[in-house]
């Protein structure tokens, strides 16, 4: 009787799946994410133009500014009782915003106090909690440095 | 009937190894673009654009096969072979050509579902 040779090797069978599924499981998520990864890849690149063509611009136009004045070139913001920094981030964005009509102006055309009143005791919502801002120190010059205390929960009083 | 057979078969040969070669390259490529943090999709599609006469001429067997059959069939009157090379020169070129239509099918579904 002739006897049947057993070829079935389970860890080369084993393997030859984990490689074979790998591969597959490659193509499959590149065919999945490649045209994501182009459409992310063309809005960098439309970025960096931006931003190139902008910090020319910028450059051109710090060499016009009349060098004698003290004009507001940049605003730092300073946050207190601030942990996460995508928060942060938020936060940092809101109230640069506020204040980015400063920019460019000059510094003794500027009042602290109103400066000031622009972003204390606001109410900010930030997913659903509300944070209320409080400025705690301020120093002017040609940069504006704000430091605001940020506290969490419902303020006391109503807008 | 065994030689129209044959040729059918060669002929399904040709398109499909001219398909895959153009699908097979373009897909790996995207991968190594992927690996590389180059956009996949234009690299899939450039790899495709220039593979496409590769996957033809390799799916012949090597340009010299077919041309010195051709070259045969034009000085000593055999018109059936020169017939032949042609469909399969053709079924080579709608492969690749199809191959590199299926990549920029995904550009198009991309196109459509994601804007």
């Amino acid at each position: 009787m002739v006897k049947i040779k057993n070829n079935f090797k389970p860890p080369s069978c084993f393997i030859t799946g984990i490689i074979i599924g790998l591969i597959c499981g490659t193509v499959f998520f590149t065919l999945l994410v490649c045209y994501r990864i182009d459409d992310y890849c063309e809005n960098i690149k439309y970025l960096e133009t931006v931003i190139e063509d902008k910090d020319a611009r910028l450059v051109q136009l710090e060499k016009s500014i009349n060098k004698n004045k003290f004009i507001l070139e940049d605003i730092e913001i300073y946050l207190e009782n601030m942990d996460q920094e995508l928060d942060k981030l938020t936060f940092k964005k809101f109230i640069k915003e506020k204040y980015s009509s400063l920019i460019g102006k000059e510094v003794n055309s500027i009042d602290a106090d109103m400066t000031v009143e622009i972003i204390d005791d606001r109410i900010f919502k930030l997913s659903n909690k509300e944070y209320q801002l409080k400025v705690t120190r301020l120093i002017m010059t040609n940069i504006l440095k704000i430091w605001i205390k940020v506290s969490p929960g419902k303020a006391s009083f109503d807008l | 009937m065994i030689l129209l057979y044959t040729f059918f078969a060669s002929f399904i040969y040709s398109f499909l190894v001219a398909l895959g070669i153009v699908l097979g390259a373009s897909v790996f490529a995207g991968i190594g673009a992927i690996i590389n943090n180059h956009p996949p999709l234009k690299t899939m599609l450039d790899m495709a654009s220039s593979i496409k006469i590769w996957a033809v001429a390799a799916a012949m067997g090597g340009t010299f096969n077919s041309l010195e059959i051709i070259e045969k069939g034009l000085f000593k009157g055999e018109l059936k072979s020169i017939i032949k090379q042609a469909a399969y020169i053709v079924a080579t070129l709608w492969g690749a050509n199809m191959g590199y239509k299926l990549i920029n099918l995904i550009k198009r579904c991309g196109d459509t579902w994601l804007k």
